[in-house]
């Protein structure tokens, strides 16, 4: 921490003292080129990710990025996730699990970004210039992003000087500690990529699983409560920063299942409703024995909904905002 | 093959699922055109360990018994620390270690898990398929975020999964 600290002034000076004429960008020009080359860049690279906060966790996987038509990445380690191939072609994504002999398909990330479809409330977040620094061998603007009002997260970014491509990504707490980190150790930029890529062929006698087909358009309360069938639940308190960004209904069991969303422009947490009857009798059992923490979230039953939160909050915001749900 | 084939027949190529006749073209034309074959070789590290490593996952129809045994009770099949923990351990003695398994996963994740922001505790659901369906619902949206972190969210959205006990 304290070689972190350091290393960001020596930055930090180096960067104060570098020559007007230099016309280093502002940090919000940064920004907003990094999310412009999000759309067109193709690149291959190998990319590591620790999770310090949640269990200490480091994964290595191999990345292919074309812009929005396709994504590719595959695990070299930890071992657990090894050979698993997570494909998005920009309609769907495919998820192959060699251990389970299972392809798992979900909503398509990149035709979310694409349509932006979590509307970035652009005016809620600051973006700082704090220096410069190497990153697989090129050199790259860090900048530092955060809500204006919220104090959950920090997010620095460490943005390619010559392409714009986000070479590196960490995430900070609100007591400084640093909660994830993915960097690239070799990047290699390619003029496109096949469209093969990005599905996975799996071998014979692999399952394929089927989730929601497309990303479901983002609704507002009323128009979720005229979907649901029952009543919607929502919290009077929110974090500080936080807004209602919007609801989504889907099929759960035969039973429709609302999520609401709320973020502060960086992170965000949704509130999942289904009538009780939807779980499994275990479950129920458990939740009427009083809410339960589970791997996924916070869980409770109220007017006969089983409600969840989960999002990379604060436990002690989760049970506010649970005592606060109504 | 030119070119144009080549490009895309690239991804069944990276991924050796190209039938033997294509697979010879294909190769043939990497070796004159070096531009398709730098492009192979940058994209072949990205796929090259899908079809070894199917063979390996799958070691002894050990996965096979313990589906048979005892993962008929869930439709969602949680592999996690558990499994991995009684894996080669063979089915005649996985009575007994199953009544053992869940204790020791949950020494061994309160020593793994430390301090995270959210849970310390992960608890069996009761109900794997529907935490399934609310940690892919929100991870889904959350990165949805062209700010987020993605590839930390799917590490961390499979972890939890996998630490998920029976
Ligand atoms: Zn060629």
């Amino acid at each position: 921490m304290r070689y972190l600290l350091t290393f960001t002034y020596i930055l930090t000076l180096a960067f104060a003292y570098a020559p007007a004429s230099s016309a280093a960008p502002s940090g919000s020009l940064v920004l907003k080129r990094m999310l412009a080359s999000e759309g067109s860049r193709a690149y291959v690279g190998t990319q590591v990710t620790t999770l310090a906060a949640d269990s200490n966790v480091t994964s290595e996987q191999k990345v292919a990025r074309y812009g929005y038509k396709g994504m590719r990445m595959e695990y070299l380690s930890p071992q657990r996730l090894k050979g698993e191939v997570i494909a998005d072609n920009g309609k769907v994504i495919m998820h192959y699990i060699p251990s389970r002999k299972v392809v798992r398909t979900h909503p398509s990330r990149l035709a979310m970004q694409r349509q932006r479809l979590m509307q970035m409330s652009r005016g809620n977040l600051k973006a700082k210039l704090v220096g410069s620094d190497r990153i697989a061998g090129r050199s790259a603007y860090v900048i530092e992003v955060s809500p204006v009002r919220s104090r959950v997260l920090t997010r620095k970014f460490w943005v390619d000087t010559a392409t714009w491509v986000k070479l590196k990504t960490e995430d900070i707490g609100p007591n400084g500690a640093v909660i994830s980190t993915s960097y690239f150790k070799k990047i290699k930029y390619v003029p496109s990529i096949p469209a093969s890529m990005f599905k996975v062929n799996p071998p014979d006698g692999v399952r394929v699983k089927r989730g929601p087909a497309s990303a479901s358009r983002l609704l507002s309360l009323e128009q979720a409560q005229d979907k649901a069938g029952f009543r919607v639940l929502s919290p009077s308190y929110l974090p500080p920063g936080f807004r209602f960004a919007g609801a989504t209904v889907t099929r759960f069991r035969g039973d429709n299942m609302v999520a609401v969303r709320y973020t502060d422009g960086m992170t965000s947490f949704s509130i999942m409703q289904v009538p009780d009857n939807a779980l499994k009798p275990r479950f129920q059992r458990r939740l009427r024995g009083g809410p339960e923490r589970t791997g996924a979230g916070y869980s409770w039953k109220q007017n006969g909904i089983s409600l969840t939160i989960i999002g990379r909050i604060p436990y002690n915001q989760i049970t506010n905002i649970a005592d606060s749900v109504k | 093959m030119n070119c144009k084939e080549c490009y895309r027949y690239l991804g069944e190529y990276v991924d050796r699922t190209l039938d033997d006749c294509a697979l010879a073209e294909m190769e043939a034309h990497i070796r004159v055109c070096p531009k398709c074959a730098s492009l192979a070789a940058e994209l072949g590290g990205v796929a090259s360990l899908v079809k070894s490593l199917d063979r390996q996952a799958a070691p002894s129809g050990f996965e096979d018994r313990l589906n048979a045994q005892i993962l008929h009770r869930k439709e969602e099949a949680k592999p996690g620390l558990l499994r991995r923990l009684l894996l080669g351990v063979p089915p005649e003695v996985y009575g007994y270690r199953r009544s053992l398994g869940p204790a020791l996963a949950t020494v061994l994740l309160t020593a793994a898990v430390g301090t995270s922001l959210m849970f310390t505790n992960y608890n069996a659901s009761g109900d794997a398929a529907y935490i399934n369906a609310v940690q892919q619902q929100h991870v889904t949206f959350a990165s949805a975020n062209p700010l987020s972190d993605e590839s930390a969210l799917i590490l961390s959205d499979r972890m939890k999964e996998l630490n998920e006990p029976l």
